[in-house]
């Protein structure tokens, strides 16, 4: 059983056979132990000094731990802790007035970006600048569903963390593979 | 995912690069967080005597002229009123409100609702915000505007800043009543 299951397993094992809930500190614990890393990756996706980025996640662990005081169950435990995060980093890079003018969409990417014929890069620093600079060059959203699709996680569960329709989210990911393939690789973008 | 990632595919190269180690300590961040409310708490209450001494010193220096025993009135008691203010929260502005320690002694959560109850309170502060500051601005205001009054020129030069400054006291008052209630929200979500 994958982890993320596991954990939504404990909480529904936990309502049925004892009174108490799991505790919001448990609850805290359980989602840094299992989305930690995700949730460290998304910091860098929005911040990119290193000093404020570790603001940035300090001040998302703080609002994940806050939230969960309040988690109703209305969603899975994964949905939302990346909701809080991602809410968090958007709340965060607003108030600094980070944003400018030269952020795209997906579908301004496709057309306004260079459209670099790299070939495989077997250095993965490089590659992940690229891909950073990429993710950095994204409205806020857009930007969302990237980081959700390079965490693997699935079509359905995207569009539950971000409020859009399925469709709405399976045509945006076309468009990042086709972005993602023109800065990687070429057979990305029939997958 | 079940598909086998190629290694140049963007989803292995995001998940595999290097993080640095962040110890995540929520009772240090709590215990941040407490410290820069009563520093930004600190910062208000004198920011909020020095405007009111501003303002009547202007008035009382300017515009009142020996004799008119209301106005003098009214500056001895913004007077007063500064003096008190500056001998009620004088721990706090000087940054001697040592908290006792069997408060400190509180876990971090209890201690932070305390915390965020007492910067509500203070941006609800009557004595701080919406009382003899709000006089003392008004005091300069009148004083002002009886004296230009007879010269209509004058009169009119000066009632953009007059504006100006209206707009800015219910702009000030909007916005610690938007905090204050920001601030309950949050403790109503830790008192559940």
């Amino acid at each position: 059983m994958c982890l993320a299951r596991e954990f939504d397993y404990l909480i529904v094992a936990s309502e049925s056979s004892t009174p108490a809930a799991l505790t919001q500190q448990q609850l805290y614990d359980s989602a840094v132990a299992e989305f930690g890393p995700g949730i460290d990756r998304l910091a860098c996706a929005w911040e990119g000094d290193q000093e404020k980025r570790r603001d940035l996640r300090q001040e998302i662990h703080f609002q994940i731990w806050r939230s969960l005081e309040v988690f109703d169950r209305r969603c899975s435990v994964r949905t939302w802790i990346y909701r809080v995060a991602h809410n968090t980093a958007v709340t965060w890079v607003t108030r600094e007035r980070r944003f400018t003018a030269s952020l795209v969409s997906l579908e301004e990417a496709e057309v306004a970006l260079p459209n670099h014929s790299f070939e495989p890069d077997i250095d993965r620093t490089r590659s992940l600048e690229r891909l950073s600079t990429l993710i950095h060059k994204l409205k806020p959203l857009d930007r969302q569903i990237m980081l959700a699709y390079l965490e693997d996680i699935e079509l359905t569960a995207i569009a539950e963390i971000t409020g859009l329709s399925a469709a709405n989210v399976s045509m945006k990911i076309h468009r990042l593979k086709i972005l993602l393939a023109r800065n990687f690789f070429e057979e990305a973008a029939n997958g | 995912m079940a598909e086998e990632l190629r290694p140049e595919d963007p989803r292995l190269v995001w998940k595999s690069q290097q993080l640095v180690p962040m110890e995540v300590n929520m009772q240090s961040m709590i215990n941040r967080r407490t410290r820069e409310l009563r520093a930004r708490t600190r910062t208000e209450i004198i920011a909020s005597i020095c405007a009111a001494l501003g303002f009547v010193s202007v008035a009382g220096w300017r515009f009142v002229t020996p004799g008119e025993w209301l106005l003098q009135t009214a500056l001895g008691l913004f007077v007063i009123w500064t003096v008190i203010s500056i001998y009620r929260f004088r721990n706090r502005i000087w940054g001697r409100d040592q908290i006792d320690p069997q408060v400190l002694a509180a876990p971090a959560v209890e201690h932070y609702r305390r915390e965020l109850q007492e910067r509500r309170d203070h941006l609800r502060s009557v004595w701080i915000w919406n009382g003899p500051l709000l006089l003392s601005f008004l005091f300069l205001i009148l004083t002002i505007a009886r004296k230009v009054a007879p010269n209509y020129v004058l009169l009119r030069n000066g009632l953009p800043f007059f504006v100006l400054t209206v707009v800015w006291v219910i702009l000030m008052i909007r916005q610690h009543r938007l905090q204050a209630k920001e601030l309950q929200q949050e403790l109503d979500e830790l008192g559940r």
